[in-house]
């Protein structure tokens, strides 16, 4: 299957704050601890792009993303003191991030995932001057957006985690507090999943 | 698929790496010489590679500036947490409540909680603020969120009608913070009172 694609997702953000030295991060973290606000400004700048991204992928929802970040950096502010010289800051503020999105999933409770509606997907019509190739990663975006929201939240989170935050398999065990094998497993179950509603929903040369 | 095939797990977490390097080459190997483990893998490839042609999140600069604005508002609070120091806080939290004034309202000005009225105490307790007119005492627990509130008015033709209030609460009840808009010289302040 071609998949006629190119990544468009940017990651750049995402790695430049990955590859910051982890003396980079303690020096702006005990600056933080002992009161420059200007510390903890940085910090999130330097974070919030992962953070919005991570609880927007996991929620499926703008508005609880937003709340989610929100959350994620009070809490995170309020633990400085639990950081660990040395930690991946990163990690260390995804595992917050995540634990936040889970209190507010629990609380939202399930949402069902239409998988077969088509009617709501971007059409031309609703964008007259954007070329067909946009409408169709449009629409393909879509469709994989929701694949993403039907899978189960575990297994959603590892998948983000892994493939879209860029972190590794033991970076994603250390963040969501299991075994390798156990990412490793839920991964592969997610990828599966991912494939099969693609199959299902987008043609092979990628038209939905 | 039969035995003599790779297992589809195998395949998801070859095409991203995600196998030690002996079973890798091994995978490798079995698909040189297996068209439909390879075309399994290729179909793979292809729902990966869409994934991470997924959208970036939807959230505009303006957006991130409100973000970190509203948590410098919130930490700034006296009783939100304990700096050892205060010093340098003055100049952002000023910055912070300008940015949010003038960016954030209209993200914060929705209803934030979406829980069920139904839901038991605990399980909404995150989201004490959600009980209008209380202002629950801060623990390391509580999410707190600057929310801005519009007095209800009529509706008027003019930008800034006079009435027109918004107000952030924070979580120390002793803390409000008003914003009023100025009004016109010669405008009243408040609608003429009829007898």
């Amino acid at each position: 299957m071609d998949s006629g694609v190119t990544h468009a997702i940017n990651l750049a953000p995402v790695m430049e704050a990955q590859d910051r030295s982890g003396g980079a991060w303690d020096a702006l973290v005990d600056r933080a601890r002992v009161g420059d606000s200007q510390a903890f400004d940085e910090l999130m700048g330097l974070t919030e792009s992962r953070v919005l991204g991570l609880a927007w992928r996991i929620l499926q929802d703008r508005d609880l993303a937003r709340d989610a970040a929100q959350d994620t950096f009070l809490r995170a502010f309020r633990s400085l003191h639990t950081y660990r010289t040395g930690e991946a800051f990163p990690a260390w503020l995804c595992a917050i991030a995540v634990n936040v999105c889970r209190d507010l999933l629990r609380r939202r409770g399930p949402r069902p995932v239409d998988l077969e509606d088509l009617d709501h997907l971007p059409h031309a019509q609703d964008h007259p001057s954007a070329p067909e190739e946009a409408i169709l990663r449009s629409q393909r975006r879509t469709l994989v957006q929701r694949a993403l929201g039907a899978l189960p939240e575990g297994e959603r989170t590892a998948l983000v985690l892994r493939d879209l935050q860029g972190f590794s398999t033991e970076d994603v065990a250390r963040v969501l507090g299991v075994r390798p094998v156990t990412i490793r497993t839920q991964v592969a179950s997610a990828r599966l999943k991912l494939r099969a509603a693609c199959e299902r929903l987008i043609q092979p040369g990628g038209q939905p | 698929m039969n035995a003599a095939h790779v297992a589809p797990e195998d395949l998801a977490l070859w095409v991203e790496g995600d196998l030690p390097e002996a079973q890798a080459a091994g995978v490798a190997s079995h698909l040189a010489a297996c068209p439909a483990c390879r075309a399994e893998a290729e179909a793979i490839r292809a729902s990966q590679a869409w994934l991470k042609e997924g959208e970036e999140p939807p959230f505009s600069p303006e957006e991130r500036t409100a973000l970190r604005a509203a948590v410098l508002l919130e930490l700034a609070s006296p009783r939100a947490q304990a700096w050892p120091s205060r010093s340098g806080w003055g100049a952002l939290l000023a910055a912070a409540a300008l940015v949010v004034l003038t960016l954030g309202l209209p993200l914060l000005r929705r209803e934030p909680a979406r829980v069920p009225p139904s839901l038991p105490a605990a399980a909404a307790a995150p989201a004490p603020e959600a009980q209008a007119g209380l202002n629950p005492p801060l623990t390391p627990t509580t999410p707190i969120r600057v929310r801005a509130s519009r007095q209800p008015q009529p509706l008027a033709s003019a930008p800034s009608p006079p009435g027109i209030r918004m107000e952030f609460r924070s979580p120390d009840p002793n803390i409000r913070i008003l914003w009023l808009p100025r009004t016109p010289a010669g405008a009243p302040s408040d609608p003429p009172r009829t007898s």
